[in-house]
């Protein structure tokens, strides 16, 4: 089905959306969950969560692209439920590393803004993207975004480990560059 | 957590970003530029080369046999096409005409009644051929010469020969032709490979990615540029040599010209001769060098006689 005819079955409140829905994005969902969280009962709870979001938002939202709108409630939800997870045991997995590699590229003494929404940084980080080589832009996404494993991206775009390395150290760099001429990284 | 909010912040990035990311490589599949890659290519291209360079020779070899030796001569340079079976180093295509690399070098001695006309005619000619003299050295003395090693354009080596005979009694001439075709095509084949090697690490050096590789890379671009130079420099030098071609001549004035068909006694009378006038004309220099040096010898003579005469009033003192 279309996820245009999907997205018709959500506004018409029909739950046939759901099972559609899971049927051409349970796996998407599920990768995108499993790679955050690393467990496969959190990972499936996190889709069926993911269903109901959808489920709750449209309408009156009206996704424009189907999977990625489905693919952020994932992300979202799978990174609140490994932070909870996460309170009681620290380190492991993707987002982990993820996390550290963001950190470390901040030199102490530098933080973000606090007044800044996260909206507002949503548009500095799209047009940092916008500004990136097409090839850098898609590992840091694949990176920072799907939170996929080093191996996975360089098997992706067939680059070798180190070359993937090397391309999201600069891309780091060059983000806190960005963040710092525009003020929010103080 | 510092990184938390751009986490956060990069949940909401443009779908278009997150698409693109898992979408369709456009490029295809992608070559990591590590060295190791960089080997397997080489190896890659090594084996195509000796596929394309070994075969035909087993296959195509009768055909290239049964083609025909031509040389054309024209003056130093030939033209020619080469024996397959001739040449085992430098291969050439079946009919392809190629320029062969000669280095020319000619002793040549010469009588002349008027030795200024001879030497500027030469001059002239080499002017109009785009020649130059090396070095020369004129004596005027009682028997005047003239030496000079001259550099001829190859193509124009033969007709100044020729007008220099034509203006001269040559007395003897000796040529001899080194031929350098083989090690100049495979030099200049070897620069080529080089240059193309080097274009292809270039190329590496802009796409590496990582350190290691960078000073690896960089590392082989000086061992290439270093060949590279080296070959340049020996091309060059054979540029020189084979686009100028080298004459020593010896012009000698003299108030007749020999006779080639002289006869042993003629010879033996006309060195005799010529013997004499040597000894006279060393005589005379002698004697100038003499006078040249009259004022020195004179100083010389008198401290030794003053020295001679203390020494003997010294002496007879004792006594």
């Amino acid at each position: 089905m279309e996820d245009k005819e999907i997205v018709e079955l959500y506004f018409k409140r029909d739950e046939n959306a759901i099972s559609q829905t899971a049927i051409k994005y349970e796996n998407y969902c599920y990768a995108i969950a499993n790679r955050i969280l690393f467990n496969k009962e959190d990972s499936e709870e996190c889709v069926n969560d993911t269903y109901l979001a959808a489920w709750n938002a449209i309408p009156p939202h009206c996704p424009a692209i189907l999977s990625t709108f489905l693919g952020k409630i994932t992300r979202r939800l799978s990174l609140n439920k490994w932070r909870a997870n996460n309170a009681q045991k620290r380190g492991g997995g993707q987002v982990s590393l993820s996390f550290e590699e963001l950190e470390n590229c901040i030199k102490d003494g530098e933080d973000i803004v606090n007044g800044i929404s996260e909206t507002e940084l949503s548009d500095l980080l799209n047009e940092f993207l916008k500004g990136l080589k097409e090839s850098d832009r898609k590992v840091f996404v694949c990176r920072y975004w799907y939170f996929e494993s080093i191996k996975d991206i360089s098997d992706r775009f067939y680059f070798s480990e180190s070359k993937t390395k090397m391309i999201l150290k600069r891309t780091r760099d060059k983000l806190r560059i960005f963040l710092k001429r525009r003020g929010v990284l103080v | 957590m510092k990184s938390e909010k751009i986490i956060n912040a990069l949940g909401n990035i443009d779908d278009k970003y997150i698409i693109e990311a898992h979408g369709e490589n456009k490029k295809g599949i992608r070559i990591a530029f590590s060295l190791r890659t960089i080997g397997k290519l080489a190896v890659a291209g090594l084996c195509l080369v000796l596929t394309l360079t070994i075969l035909p020779r087993y296959f195509l070899g009768s055909s290239k046999k049964e083609a025909a030796t031509e040389t054309i001569s024209d003056g130093s340079y030939n033209f020619g096409i080469y024996e397959e079976a001739k040449e085992d180093d430098y291969r050439v295509e079946e009919d392809a005409v190629v320029l062969e690399k000669l280095i020319v070098k000619g002793q040549m001695r010469v009588e002349t009644l008027k030795l200024d006309e001879l030497v500027n005619t030469i001059n002239e000619s080499l002017k109009n051929s785009g020649g130059y003299i090396q070095s020369s050295w004129i004596n005027n003395g009682n028997r005047r010469y003239y030496e000079a090693t001259l550099r001829i354009p190859a193509e124009h080596y033969s007709s100044i020969i020729a007008e220099i005979k034509g203006n001269g009694n040559c007395i003897s001439y000796e040529e001899t032709t080194d031929d350098i075709t083989s090690s100049y095509y495979d030099t200049e084949a070897k620069l080529k490979s080089l240059e193309a090697e080097e274009e292809r690490v270039l190329e590496f050096y802009s796409e590496a990615e990582n350190v290691r590789d960078l000073i690896e890379v960089e590392n082989r671009l000086s061992e290439l540029r270093s060949e590279i130079e080296s070959l340049k420099t020996a091309m060059q030098n054979y540029d020189l040599l084979t686009t100028y071609s080298t004459l020593n001549i010896t012009i000698e004035e003299t108030k007749a010209y020999s006779e080639s068909d002289e006869s042993f006694i003629q010879r033996l009378g006309r060195t005799f001769s010529r013997g004499f006038i040597n000894f006279i004309s060393g005589v005379e220099e002698l004697v100038l060098d003499i006078v040249y040096n009259i004022w020195t010898l004179l100083a010389t003579a008198l401290i030794f006689v003053t020295a001679i005469i203390a020494y003997k009033k010294i002496r007879n003192r004792k006594k």
